[in-house]
């Protein structure tokens, strides 16, 4: 019988000769990241275990990026817990305001193909980009993985998406993955796993990988992935990740359900307000007007994704009523989009570079919405409130159509305004 | 124990994510008790303040999907609750109740339609049934290996279990 590649990395992780859904296993895991939020509460449920010590501190990886710079007098007691508990555990792989988790983990080498992957944050799909198992945890379960390097998992049943064709010019990756929601809905995926293959995936780049995974969860999926081909090789080759506990991959293992997509087929699309899973071409919202425009978080906050944004607002004054702001997501995305001129390029325009962080994307600081605001906004999410006022409205999309709406000061397409 | 209890039923519908169990700036609260009073605040704001013991959530689909705050099923919890009926869970949410301690059960939508918001309902601890307008619904037990760590009542409990057997075999 032949195997998925969820079920083939957690058949390994877990010592069998192979794993069905439906099993429940434990799992060893590779990786382990906590950031700023939950550090305090991690801390304190492992403080309740007989363990003293962490199961290996060089799986353990812990960020601030949430709460940067400090939002309130709280913020402050996090870092610190996250650095007494560095020094007590012998932990060197802390990283404070150097960016948002989901790029400092690809960035920094700590995933590599066939890993097990867990993280205290819902978005750790993301990091199936590079065919590592990978998902969201607790700060309850985060504590026994840190005493024992282990985790409990149900093997799940993958949604299988073959991707056929090529991208039209001013489709991206979000495009994909807004598709992929307006089929599956905001739980066709739950506690399933996403796994995309086909002829369309060599084309598509690491940046583009990740923001699919990053999606995934969107879903209500459990963990995405796509299977390492020559990108991840090349991918891992820069970070310096391990690729030894690599799986080959089956030829036609079994799913759940394929669903086949075109990628010529596809537009550029949009969330609309309040529902993740409520998408509608670009075209349908044309001309509404935006009082914030949004380029940044661990979707769509990576290079490539300035790059886009940069080329359509280069040159250009954004409307007065147009707060337009940019939040790279990493330090070192930051030193690029300065180094190659694409900062100036922003700022000139009338944006606002902030800091890389997760603040505006889960409503905290650096551009909370009012009451009467409309957004357009290249994150994840737009639940009522997630972004400030529950009554604000936030509008997903790519960069490339969050930077043509914002040059406009309305939700505009290349050829359409 | 193995009585039968009247309880409330609180209902809720499709996708309350967890920023609607909990908003985000209440997570700073160092106090679960005190962020607790704002659980619920946007779908039902009468819910923190009138919630009983035992009385149990009844939602449709989806329900605890979003963000992986343990504060969200953590406020529920402190609030009393101690078993929550969905037709889906988010996988997260599901997750961080088992090792909570808190029982979250999957029912049918036809079943979820016997409810009532408000009204009382009985549980019969000894059968894992709720009666609810004449009907009994059965509640599908969790696997051993899920019903161990909620018997121990939570993951740490569970972890800290196994750890001390560990020491007693050495």
């Amino acid at each position: 019988m032949s195997h998925t590649l969820t079920e083939k990395i957690l058949a390994r992780a877990s010592g069998h000769e192979s794993v069905s859904p439906g099993d429940i296993v434990d799992v060893s895991v590779n990786t382990a990241f906590i950031h700023d939020v939950f550090i305090s509460g991690v801390v304190e449920e492992f403080s309740k275990l007989p363990h003293k010590k962490v199961w290996h501190p060089d799986n353990i990886v812990l960020i601030a990026d949430h709460e940067v710079p400090a939002v309130s007098e709280w913020a402050g007691e996090c870092y610190k817990t996250m650095l007494r508990f560095a020094e007590a555990q012998n932990i060197k792989r802390i990283h404070i305001a150097e960016g948002v988790c989901h790029q400092l983990i690809p960035e920094k080498g700590y995933v590599g193909p066939g890993m097990v992957i867990v993280g205290t944050d819902s978005h750790t799909t993301t990091h199936g980009a590079l065919g590592a198992f990978s998902t969201g945890i607790g700060t309850t379960e985060m504590a026994a993985v840190l005493a024992t390097g282990k985790i409990w998992l149900k093997v799940p049943e993958t949604i299988h998406f073959e991707l056929s064709g090529a991208l039209s010019k001013g489709v991206y990756a979000k495009d994909i993955v807004l598709s992929m929601l307006g089929i599956l809905g905001a739980e066709g995926a739950t506690y399933k796993a996403i796994e995309i293959t086909g002829s369309a995936v060599k084309d598509l780049t690491m940046a583009d990988r990740l923001t699919i995974c990053n999606m995934g969860v969107e879903m209500g999926a459990k963990n995405a992935l796509f299977a390492p081909d020559a990108t991840t090789m090349a991918y891992i080759k820069d970070s310096g990740a391990s690729a030894s506990d690599m799986t080959h991959v089956d030829s036609s293992p079994s799913y759940a359900q394929t669903i086949q997509m075109n990628l010529s087929e596809i537009k550029p699309m949009l969330a609309f307000p309040k529902g993740v899973d409520d998408i509608h071409p670009v075209e349908e919202a044309i001309g509404t007007e935006i009082h914030e425009a949004f380029i940044g978080s661990c979707t769509n906050g990576r290079y490539e994704d300035f790059v886009v944004a940069a080329n359509i607002i280069r040159g250009k004054k954004i409307p007065e009523h147009v707060r337009l702001i940019i939040t790279p997501a990493s330090m070192h995305i930051y030193k690029r989009l300065i180094a190659d001129g694409l900062a100036l390029d922003f700022i000139n325009a009338g944006a606002m570079i902030t800091n890389p962080g997760c603040g505006l994307c889960y409503g905290k600081h650096g551009g909370v919405l009012s009451k009467t605001d409309v957004a357009i906004a290249s994150n994840n999410r737009n639940f009522p409130g997630r972004l400030g006022h529950k009554d604000s409205q936030v509008y997903l999309a790519s960069p490339s159509t969050v930077a043509w709406s914002a040059v406009h000061g309305k939700i505009s397409a290349p050829d359409k305004v | 124990m193995s009585e039968t209890i009247q309880t409330k039923v609180w209902k809720f519908e499709d996708d309350i994510d967890t920023d609607q169990i909990i908003a985000t700036q209440y997570l700073v609260n160092p106090d679960i008790h005190d962020m607790a009073r704002y659980a619920m605040e946007i779908p039902k704001p009468e819910f923190a303040s009138s919630v009983q013991k035992d009385d149990i959530i009844v939602a449709r689909n989806n329900f605890g999907c979003g963000s992986s705050r343990e504060q969200a099923p953590q406020v529920l919890k402190t609030l009393g609750v101690k078993m929550i009926l969905a037709v889906s869970f988010a996988r997260i949410f599901y997750r961080n109740c088992i090792n909570l301690g808190i029982r979250p059960y999957e029912i049918s939508l036809s079943q979820y339609n016997l409810f009532d918001d408000q009204s009382k309902v009985t549980f019969d601890s000894q059968n894992n049934c709720i009666e609810v307008q004449s009907e009994s619904i059965r509640l599908n037990p969790f696997p051993p290996f899920v019903e161990n760590i909620l018997a121990a009542g939570g993951l740490i409990a569970h972890v800290t279990q196994q750890f001390n057997t560990n020491q007693e075999k050495k």
